[in-house]
């Protein structure tokens, strides 16, 4: 009788042990990185008119205009002919962006237009791209100004920000963590229903590409 | 060994319970075996729709709106060139742009909203399939935005001397959106199994004759 009282103890401090390992390996998964945080791109955010710097490209969103339709310039080359008019069932939104790089030459991938509900616009492809902030190559020195276009309805315009990536990797390569810049567009409820009520009849994508 | 009081009473009392229990289980799954109730219950007959029809695809909502042929001058004043074309309402319930795609042909598959059009009859084959575009007032467009509706046209060049036919007939697949493991996977079509998509409707339309379009 002694002696069982120690082992006793012994054998309940080794499962209180046990036990108190599992729940703490337990709880340590929710410190593990989730899907998108080890696959997703690194983000850089900011707000209207200031100038957002991700890692290799620096992007400021100048203004914001709506419009029913969108007319190039002149797009001599293309398909879709000169002067040729887009419209759409909801409205169009045009950012103008500035954009710069920090190293190398490159160009930005057709941006995305994230709403609050959490859908992803991409820019629309029915005005020509070399017009929008896809067309030019973005150099170190100078900020390239050109707009980018998306086709939303226009209750998805309240809180919406505006993602702006480089294209991915020139030699075709896939790249981790790729940077991005998400910029808020500053649109309450107020402003957004005033951008749609003064919207304008056609938007002209300026000059040449 | 002892046997205890009793014990010539007690070895008469076979234990038959468990043995019968599983002759009797035996015998109704063998029943019910042979009865067919076994086999896989056979999936829902395709709805049978017609024009202006609305199904739930998934990831779309798609109205047939009709079927049409028409005739475009041919360019460089060559010979008049005939389509038909299948005229769609999508609109986009999923949270991302996607594309109108285009349908499977000589079988390799399609991809994105027309991938869904699983089979017309009769066929149409050209080199490159037909033409799939977001119809609007000026500039066609070949995106789905997401809570929009569509106008989404699929043109079929007629082979020269072909008439259009009467009526067509399309097989429609719907989309689901699968959970992925490691990553994102996205819609895709609705397949039993590995099998091939399954057929959730057919849609007849009958095609009208348009002079120009």
């Amino acid at each position: 009788m002694a002696r069982s009282a120690p082992g006793r103890w012994r054998r309940l401090g080794g499962l209180l042990t046990g036990a108190v390992l599992a729940t703490a390996a337990v709880a340590a998964q929710s410190f593990a990185f989730s899907r998108d945080d080890y696959s997703g791109p690194l983000t850089w955010t900011g707000g209207l008119g200031e100038t957002v710097t991700a890692s290799r490209i620096s992007v400021r969103a100048e203004g914001v205009h709506a419009a029913r339709a969108i007319e190039a310039g002149t797009s001599p080359g293309t398909s879709s002919g000169t002067g040729q008019r887009a419209t759409t069932k909801g409205i169009f939104l045009v950012v103008d962006l500035a954009a710069t790089s920090t190293r190398v030459p490159q160009r930005i991938a057709p941006p995305v237009l994230l709403t609050e509900s959490g859908r992803r616009y991409a820019a629309t492809d029915k005005v020509n791209g070399d017009l929008t902030i896809t067309g030019p190559f973005i150099q170190w020195g100078w900020w390239v100004r050109k707009a980018a276009v998306f086709e939303v309805p226009p209750a998805e315009l309240a809180g919406a920000r505006i993602v702006v990536h480089p294209q991915e990797g020139n030699g075709g390569l896939i790249e981790p963590s790729a940077p991005e810049v998400e910029i808020d567009l500053g649109l309450d409820e107020a402003a957004a229903a005033r951008l749609v009520s003064t919207a304008k009849d056609v938007h002209t994508l300026a000059g040449k590409p | 060994m002892t046997s205890p009081p009793g014990g010539a009473a007690t070895r008469r009392r076979r234990p038959v319970a468990v043995p019968v229990a599983a002759l009797v289980a035996a015998a109704g799954l063998g029943i019910t075996a042979a009865l067919g109730g076994l086999d896989e219950a056979p999936d829902d007959p395709p709805r049978r729709l017609g024009p202006g029809a609305v199904l739930d695809q998934g990831e779309f909502t798609t109205r047939f709106v009709e079927s049409r042929a028409t005739t475009r001058p041919g360019r460089y004043g060559g010979p008049d060139k005939r389509y038909l074309e299948i005229v769609f309402q999508v609109t986009n319930k999923g949270d991302e742009t996607t594309g109108v795609g285009a349908p499977g042909q000589g079988g390799k598959p399609g991809y994105f909203f027309a991938g869904s059009l699983l089979r017309m009859t009769p066929e149409i084959r050209s080199d490159f399939g037909p033409d799939v575009f977001v119809q609007a007032d000026g500039v066609p467009g070949k995106q789905l935005h997401p809570g929009m509706e569509s106008t989404v046209v699929v043109r079929y060049e007629l082979p020269e001397g072909r008439r259009p036919p009467g009526q067509v007939r399309l097989d429609v697949g719907t989309f689901e959106h699968p959970e992925g493991f490691t990553q994102e996977i996205g819609w895709l079509l609705a397949k039993d199994d590995d099998g091939p998509p399954v057929v959730a409707a057919q849609v007849t339309l009958p095609v009208r004759r348009k002079a120009a379009g």
